[in-house]
Parts: structure tokens; sequence; C-alpha cells
């Protein structure tokens, strides 16, 4: 790593410690107020979320420290061809768009609150086993994609407070005090205080990046200044994809995001926490374009970071943008304050993501083992033991991310290839009402075995194509010929009479 | 205007628009996502340039806009 001198004085740990005991302090007014006192509450904030704030959080669920630490890494590393970027967030959208049409009508009239309710729902007609198998196995990818989510918010952290106090705070201490500032934050606030904070910090955020962007241009150069000087530098960064195989990951990328990022339990519940469709069809005044300014401006800081810090390790540059702060942030006060505000932005985005994630974990996976084994438990007790759960699994993140392995991009890929697999499960069974079980449950199975099986021997793309879109593909072509060969009239029926609701 | 997404469904028995039932959305979407990736340009090259850009830089950008408003306007259009 560059040599860097400290930006900031102890105001940054002052404010930041400030800054996290507000947002908790919004955690507990909420929770004084009885929101949250609930499991229902707890969810989903009591169907309350008015347009904007969901919009906002929706928002800021998709983007918190990872994409602005790792995705910017990115495209220091790749250039121009990471302007998959903001296709990829913005075809997020559309899919959702498909998603929300059917599963608001029908969770609001059946009063569902979690994807796993909706599979219960779905494939209601099996009793037993097999039904217990499809949900525990969908449980299982939602939660996978959920919980790295969840533990990539705390290597972006780590990064972040390394630099900024520069190497003062370690990484490692840096991520353990993160997961348990997580930890308490959650377990005092609830749902509503991580939606508000995220609402409030996403709009703070997209401020403090065009701020940095601002700073950028004015320290280092304009982008008009910077990209020429790269084609001297390294012109790869900014020339179109040198191959068919580099166009063909551009496409799988884009589908693995944009088919697995609306599919983390936190956000298919803000959408079954939806009143109508009319106000999640509100949110889309505003978010297509702030997804489209804030992936356009990471990708120019991590381009322009590599015309003004080249050559960084690949490791190395999962550091860049807060180098580049860093750099910017001692020249002046206004400098200063606007490096500060992007950092508390960046702090509390992450630290609410962090929070839905893991409270969406938690809460459904105690919910079903509470099904299966004392489905008469009190609601007080369940929420306790979702806090106990929440505690142990935020704990576990801490080996994983102490020692990543992986640059941010690489888990997110890991991340989105398990989480898709689960796509027949909840969206095509939305559409296709002979879909059934078994299907769902062979291709999740052969889909999953197909993807790790191509992953573990080193395929992790073949021609560029993600092993777990291929798994995918395998996946829905399994469940719609063994739907096919199993079909029966009752279970058609029993899914019509649920998809006709909407 | 197309009724094609037009479905007579839903228990309040009015007449409901769904994006994934209207073709035009399909073709739509599709098309834009085929734009936004750069195939249509030569391999490894950066020239022309455009204001400091590079040319299909700037092209990738106006499709990706273009989808935004795409989203947001289908929303609306294809969803009731």
């Amino acid at each position: 790593m560059p040599e860097v001198q400290p930006a900031f004085g102890i105001e940054a740990p002052i404010a930041a410690i400030a800054f996290v005991a507000l947002l908790m302090l919004i955690g507990y007014y909420s929770y004084r107020k009885r929101v949250g006192a609930t499991v229902y509450d707890f969810f989903l904030a009591s169907r309350l979320l008015g347009y904007v704030v969901l919009g906002l959080s929706l928002y800021a669920a998709q983007y918190s420290g990872n994409s602005f630490i790792g995705y910017a890494a990115r495209a220091y590393r790749s250039g121009f061809v990471f302007l998959m970027y903001p296709t990829f967030m913005i075809s997020i959208l559309p899919v959702t768009i498909i998603i929300a049409a059917r599963l608001i009508p029908i969770s609001t009239s059946k009063g569902l609150t979690s994807p796993v309710d909706y599979i219960r729902a779905r494939f209601g007609y099996e009793s037993g086993r097999l039904l217990d198998a499809v949900v525990v196995l969908s449980l299982i990818f939602l939660v996978w994609g959920t919980f790295v989510q969840f533990f990539e918010q705390a290597i972006a952290m780590g990064y972040l407070g390394e630099v900024v106090s520069a190497g003062m705070f370690p990484y490692m201490y840096m991520v353990v005090v993160f997961v348990i500032g997580t930890i308490v934050f959650t377990v005092l606030g609830g749902f509503r205080g991580a939606a508000l904070a995220n609402a409030i910090m996403g709009t703070m955020m997209l401020v403090g990046l065009l701020g940095t962007l601002a700073l950028i241009s004015r320290d280092f150069g304009s982008v008009g200044e910077l990209v020429p000087k790269l084609a001297k530098i390294k012109p790869s960064l900014i020339a179109t994809p040198s191959s068919v195989t580099t166009i063909a990951n551009w496409f799988s990328t884009i589908f693995l995001v944009c088919l697995g990022a609306p599919l983390y339990i936190h956000i298919l519940q803000h959408i079954m926490a939806t009143k109508d469709p009319a106000t999640y069809r509100r949110t889309l005044l505003f978010t297509p374009y702030f997804y489209i300014l804030t992936a356009l401006s990471l990708i120019l800081i991590g381009v322009c970071g590599a015309a003004v810090i080249p050559g960084l390790g690949t490791m190395e540059s999962e550091r860049i943008v807060p180098l580049l702060v860093v750099q910017a942030a001692p020249k002046d006060p206004l400098a200063r304050g606007l490096g500060l505000l992007w950092m508390l932005a960046v702090l509390s985005a992450t630290l609410s993501t962090a929070a839905t994630t893991i409270i969406a974990i938690s809460v459904t996976v105690i919910k079903e083992a509470y099904r299966a084994f004392k489905p008469r438990a009190t609601e007080r007790e369940v929420l306790l033991a979702s806090r106990v759960v929440l505690t142990l699994l935020a704990l576990l993140a801490i080996p994983i991310v102490i020692e990543p392995r992986a640059t941010i991009w690489r888990w997110t890929e890991i991340k989105f290839e398990g989480l898709i697999q689960v796509l027949p499960a909840i969206l095509l069974s939305l559409y296709i009402p002979w879909i059934n079980a078994k299907g769902v449950l062979s291709g999740m199975v052969v889909g999953a075995v197909v993807a790790l099986t191509l992953s573990l021997s080193g395929y992790t793309t073949v021609q560029g194509i993600h092993a777990g879109m291929i798994g995918l593909i395998v996946n829905i072509a399994t469940c719609l010929a063994v739907s096919r060969a199993t079909l029966r009239e009752s279970e058609v029926s029993h899914a019509r009479g649920l998809i006709s609701l909407t | 205007m197309s009724y094609e997404g037009i479905v007579m469904e839903g228990k309040l028995g009015f007449r409901r628009r769904e994006p994934a039932k209207s073709p035009l959305f399909w073709i739509l979407w599709a098309l834009l996502i085929l734009l936004s990736v750069p195939w249509y340009f030569p391999p490894k090259t950066y020239e022309p340039m455009v204001g400091g850009l590079p040319l299909w830089v700037v092209v990738v950008v106006v499709v990706t806009v273009a989808y935004a408003i795409f989203t947001t306007v289908s929303a609306y259009l294809f969803w009731r």
C-alpha cells in the first residue's frame, strides 16, 4: 500500500462514534415507540413505508460499502469495461417490477411477509418432507446471498477505516469493531431504525460521492484530462473489450446481478412490505437515475484513480477510493469537510445495510425453526431467539472477513451465483402455474451441483459465462422438465388460485 | 395503445396490465440490454475520443440513460 499520511485527526473517530450514537438513538426511539416490538413490526415496519422512504431504502440497500469501496476498485482494475455496472444495476429494476407485479398483491391478500412464506403458500399442496426440502434448500441459497452481502460490508469498512486512519486502526481491528457495532445497533433498533437510516444515508451518500468526484477533478484534473492520460500509461483501461469472452462475460454479469439482486431476503421483504403496487411504482420515478448516477460516478472515480495512483496490485486496489479521498483531504477545510461527510455517509449506509441483511436472515431462519420445533412460541420468545441468532451469525462473519481471500467483486459474483438458484422457486413460479415442488427441488439440486462442480474444478467462468449462470440454465431446464413430467391438475389449480390473486 | 398486456383477472375484477405480458416491454428491454454492451465496436480501441472520453464509452452511457428512462416509463405504461 502506498504511504499515506493520516488525513484526519481525532475528529474522524469522534464524528464516527457520535454519528453511530445518533443512528442508535433513532433506532432506540422507534423501539420505544413500540415499532419493532412485535415480530411483524420488526420485519416490516407495519407496511407503512412511503414511496420516498421505500425507494431510498431500496437504493441504499443496493448501494453501500461494498459498491462504494469494492466496485470502484473493480473499475480501477478493469477500466471502462466495468461500464457493465450501471447496466446491471438498472437491470435489477425491470426484474424487480416483474416480481413485484405479482408478489405485492399476493402478499397483501395472503398476509405473507417473507420469501419463505411465499414458497410455502405456492407449493402448499405438498405436505411433509418434499415441501420442507424445498423450503430448506431455498433458505440455504437465500441466506447465502444475503449473508455474503452482510460480510462484504464488513470488508469494505475494514479497508475504509484502515486507510482513513492511515493504518492507525488496522483492517482487522476495524472489522471486529464494525461487526460488534452492527450487532448492538440492530438489536436495539429493528427494521424501522435501519430503514429510516438507510433512506437518509442514501441521499447523503450520493451527495458525498458527487463531492468526492468534484474534489478529484479539482485536485488531480478533470475526467477529460485524466482519461487521455490513461491512453498513454494503460490504454487497455479505456479500450473496448478485447475479446468475445469479455463480451460474453459482460452479458453474463448483467444477468447474474439483475436476476440475483432482487432475490436478497431483505429486498423481497421490502417488496412484500409495500402497501400496493402504486407505492412501489412511484419509487421508479427517481431510483433509476440515482442508480445510474451512483454507478457512473464510481466508475469514473475508479478509472481516474488509475491515472492518479497507478500500479496498485489487486488487493491493494481495494483501497483506491479511501486513498483518493485521503490524498485530497489535507489540502483545505472544504476538502476535509467533504471527505468527512463522505466517510460518515458510507459508514452509516454500510452499517444500515449490514443491519438490514442480518435482521432479515435471523428472523427468517428463526421463524422457520420455531415453525418446525415449537409452533406455539410467543412473539417475545421468537424475537429474543432471533436476536441470539443474529449475534451468532454476525460473529460467524468475523473469521471470514479477517482474511477475505478474494476481492469484494469476486465475493459479489460468488454471492449471486448461489442466490440465483432460487429464481425458479420465486420468480418463475409466480408466472408458470404448472411449475411444481418436485421441479423446483430437482432444479435447485442439479443447478447447484453444476455450478459448484465447475467452480471447484477451476472453471469459475466458461467462455466468460459464470459457472452459476450455467448452473441456473440447467436448473431452469430441469425444473421445467420435471414439473412437466410430474404434472398434476390439482396442483396446477392450487397454484393458479394463488397467482390469480394478482 | 396495445391491449395485449391486459388480463381480466383479480379479485376486484378490474382490468390489470402486467409488464411480463407485454411483448413490447420484452422487445424494448432486450434491445436496450443488447445495445448496452459494446460488441458492435471494434475490439481493443479507444478512438475516436469525444471530449476526453472514448466514443464507445459515450454511446454506452447514452444507452444506459435510455435504459433508465425505459424503466420509469415501463412501470407506468406496462403496469397498471
